[in-house]
């Protein structure tokens, strides 16, 4: 081989080497914006798979807040609230009626009544979360991804979402935890999800909606243990505008961690059917 | 000149398939049937599934030794069956008679007709005689557990009903118990299996009882559940399941005897994607208090070109309200009755 | 007598009952309704609740003297009705309905729903001799 053409192949593979070395080393970023996740096997979309949880305050309430006592007071610190920034872009838009109507969940959100079950914190009564409160409750939720579907599999409750990334339909009835429909935005999953019966809430501080929700969730990677949430939520009923509420999930990093069964229901029935039982009885 | 020009293309070209291989880009494609494999090379389970046979869980008792039917025999037998079932269509495209289930001749102010209970295919013809493979194709319940069986069913449905312990599980919304839980259920109890790189999910419409099965290749923890812990691998085409680590909820009241979760109970699941329709489902029973010996199911699941639906059952469940509630005002009559001056 | 299957987009027809079998599935008929309470409603539908494990149609009941009772009649799970085409519009309010059932044991104004029909006489899923629908031999499986 000539001296020349030695020449032309080093260069060649160090700039190989070397552009080799760029594409697959992720990117320091302040926003992560360019960090590029490994593909999905056998697809060309980045793989969300894994156990993640968020972090914060959302869950008990979305907009600022300080810190306050329980509800159970016998509970002491354990169960307080935090205080907690707001994940809320701003303020809840409400209409002044639902202003008002949010104020009365709140007063009313620990009441647990059998005949009438609208009344009070769905979650106290291990209904099913909704979306988006079933991302940021406080328990793991696991992404199981293929190309035609993509399931989230909450652990509060046994809650189930399948995202239809094919074959787009609309639901026939409407349903806690909606009808979602995914597609790729580059390496942003966008779920779209609308069918709700109107039974669910925001956070334990009453933030609610109707069946008219319609949610734009976007998922995107942002480093090999985040993901960017980026929430779009509507409703002409009870809000003035369309608002927005973003956060991070965290990949859950334990060894062999595993979503658990969170059968709540078995926690709840006393509060439920206690004062229908016979007196004395356990 | 050419010479050197060539070779320099070579070697360009070399590294950049060493590169785009080594980023995982380029995926040299297995010679597989592609409708039967997921992207990622693994047999394909996925979809909704559903039991459309008519065949009896039980060996009915006249059949005892008679394992299989013949094929001319299973086809009369379905029809058959089919017509005097809930369904409005029948394997051979003949229209059900629409009226009375048949329980309606025992239990006349209570039974599903079959608008509630068509599934909308033809029933699938199946030549074994009974769900439970062998050649005695029932429970192989120890003798107590039979008498407890027998003691279960003769009371189901019947109080006092003090609490909500004293209404069945499955009335209470909780569960029928993972055993089983794969062909039973409303509406020929639908199931979804979803897949992903080294998991699976299965999931249960009625009472959304799901498992998250790892396939990596893990073993077991010690954590115990309602739905005991299941922990998946793969041996050629087939998924096998094994699910231990049972709570003891034998102190409930259940359904059924033989789904009862207990310490000791394990089960091994087997998923075999047969056809395009097909998946083939086999549970292998083993739990020393309950029975005898370990006991084997099997039963052809039929693809539903239909999704999966949520099935939020305790949140809108009046029936376990009613029952209490009826039962104190029971109470409250004869309380009251008694308190009449004669 | 031949009954005609209801088709999707048209008024439905409910039978609405239960089932007491332990091998199979679920519903203690006799812990919730009472058979010897049956009950004959006309009303209008003000609501059809598409829920698990019981879809329940709520109904706005005039009494004679002009008072409106209101009651909810239980019906099977809708996800069976939801594969077979049926969605949350299928049952509009403002219909008028006649239920036959059976009143809950605790006196309420619930009732498990046997029989619907529709003012033009539309006799949609009749139950079986059992419940006094005339036995005429027309349905080889109609069991005695």
């Amino acid at each position: 081989m000539s001296n020349q053409l030695k020449g032309i192949t080093l260069s060649a593979t160090v700039v190989t080497i070397a552009v080799f070395i760029l594409l697959n080393a992720p990117w320091p970023s302040a926003q992560g914006e360019t960090y590029r996740a490994p593909r999905l096997p056998g697809t060309d979309h980045p793989d969300l798979s894994g156990i993640w949880q968020a972090l914060g305050t959302a869950h008990w309430d979305v907009e600022d807040h300080i810190a306050q006592p329980q509800a159970i007071l016998e509970m002491g610190a354990i169960g307080a609230v935090p205080a907690g920034h707001g994940v809320v872009d701003g303020a809840i838009p409400y209409q002044a009626w639902a202003a008002a109507k949010k104020r009365e969940n709140f007063q009313q959100r620990m009441i647990v009544d059998p005949w009438n079950r609208e009344i009070g914190d769905p979650e106290v009564k291990c209904f099913l979360p909704g979306v988006p409160r079933a991302t940021y409750l406080p328990f793991p939720f696991q992404i199981v991804q293929s190309d035609n579907e993509i399931t989230i599999a909450y652990e509060f409750s046994s809650s189930t979402r399948l995202i239809h990334m094919t074959n787009h339909q609309q639901p026939a009835i409407d349903s806690w935890m909606g009808w979602s429909n995914g597609r790729w935005e580059g390496d942003s999953l966008v779920v779209d999800v609308n069918g709700f019966n109107g039974r669910t809430w925001f956070d334990r501080a009453g933030n609610f909606h109707s069946e008219a929700l319609h949610v734009v969730e976007r998922y995107t990677p942002t480093t090999p243990y985040h993901l960017s949430y980026e929430v779009t939520l509507s409703d002409p009923n009870v809000f003035e505008r369309q608002w927005t509420m973003s956060m991070p999930l965290y990949r859950r990093m334990d060894e062999n961690v595993q979503v658990m069964d969170f059968r709540c229901l078995e926690f709840v029935e006393p509060l439920l059917l206690g004062s229908l039982s016979k007196p004395g009885a356990n | 000149m050419s010479h050197w020009y060539l070779a320099c293309l070579r070697a360009l070209a070399t590294m950049a398939i060493v590169l785009a291989v080594a980023s995982g880009e380029f995926v040299v494609q297995a010679q597989t049937d592609p409708t039967t494999e997921t992207p990622w090379g693994e047999p394909d389970l996925r979809g909704v599934w559903r039991n459309d046979t008519e065949t009896p869980f039980e060996r009915p008792p006249e059949l005892a030794g008679k394992e299989f039917y013949s094929q001319e025999e299973a086809a009369a037998l379905a029809a058959e069956r089919c017509a005097s079932s809930g369904r409005l269509a029948c394997q051979d495209g003949r229209q059900a008679a629409e009226g009375p289930s048949p329980e309606t001749a025992t239990q006349p102010a209570g039974t599903y007709n079959r608008f509630w209970q068509d599934r909308g295919k033809p029933v699938r013809i199946v030549t074994r005689t009974s769900m439970i493979v062998g050649s005695e194709g029932r429970i192989p319940f120890t003798p107590e557990m039979q008498q407890e069986s027998d003691r279960n069913a003769a009371n189901y449905g019947l109080g006092p009903f003090d609490t909500w312990r004293d209404v069945e599980l499955g009335e209470r919304c909780m569960t029928d118990g993972l055993a089983g839980s794969v062909w039973t259920g409303t509406a020929g109890g639908p199931q979804n299996i979803s897949q992903g790189p080294g998991w699976v999910v299965i999931e249960g419409e009625q009472f959304r009882d799901r498992r998250i099965v790892p396939t990596d290749g893990r073993q077991h923890g010690n954590v115990r559940h309602w739905l005991g812990e299941s922990v998946g691998h793969w041996e050629n085409n087939t998924l096998i399941v094994e699910t231990k680590n049972f709570l003891d909820k034998s102190n409930e009241r259940w359904l059924a005897t033989w789904r009862i979760p207990t310490e000791t109970m394990r089960l091994v699941e087997r998923f075999t994607r047969v056809d395009d329709d097909t998946l083939m489902y086999q549970l292998t029973i083993e739990d020393p208090v309950k029975f005898t010996k370990a006991w084997t199911v099997e039963v052809p699941l039929t693809k539903l070109d239909q999704p999966f639906l949520e099935y939020a059952c305790h949140e809108g469940n009046y029936g376990v309200i009613h029952t209490l509630s009826g039962a104190r005002s029971q109470e409250q009559e004869a309380a009251e009755s008694s308190n009449r001056p004669r | 007598m031949r009954i005609e299957r209801v088709l999707v987009g048209t008024w439905i027809g409910v039978l609405l009952s239960v089932f007491s079998n332990p091998a199979g599935a679920h519903h203690a008929f006799g812990a919730e309704f009472d058979a010897n309470k049956p009950i004959q409603l006309e009303g209008t539908v003000t609501r059809m609740e598409w829920i698990n494990p019981h879809a329940w149609i709520h109904l706005d009941v005039t009494q004679p003297n002009g008072t409106v009772e209101k009651w909810m009649i239980e019906g099977g799970p809708p996800n069976s009705l939801v594969r077979r085409g049926f969605t949350k519009n299928s049952l509009v309010p403002g219909t008028a309905i006649s239920v036959d059932g059976y009143q809950a044991i605790d006196g309420s104004n619930r009732a498990n729903g046997r029989d619907l029909t529709f003012p033009d006489g539309t006799h949609l899923f009749m139950g079986s001799s059992g419940t006094g629908a005339p036995l005429d031999g027309n349905d080889p499986t109609e069991r005695r």
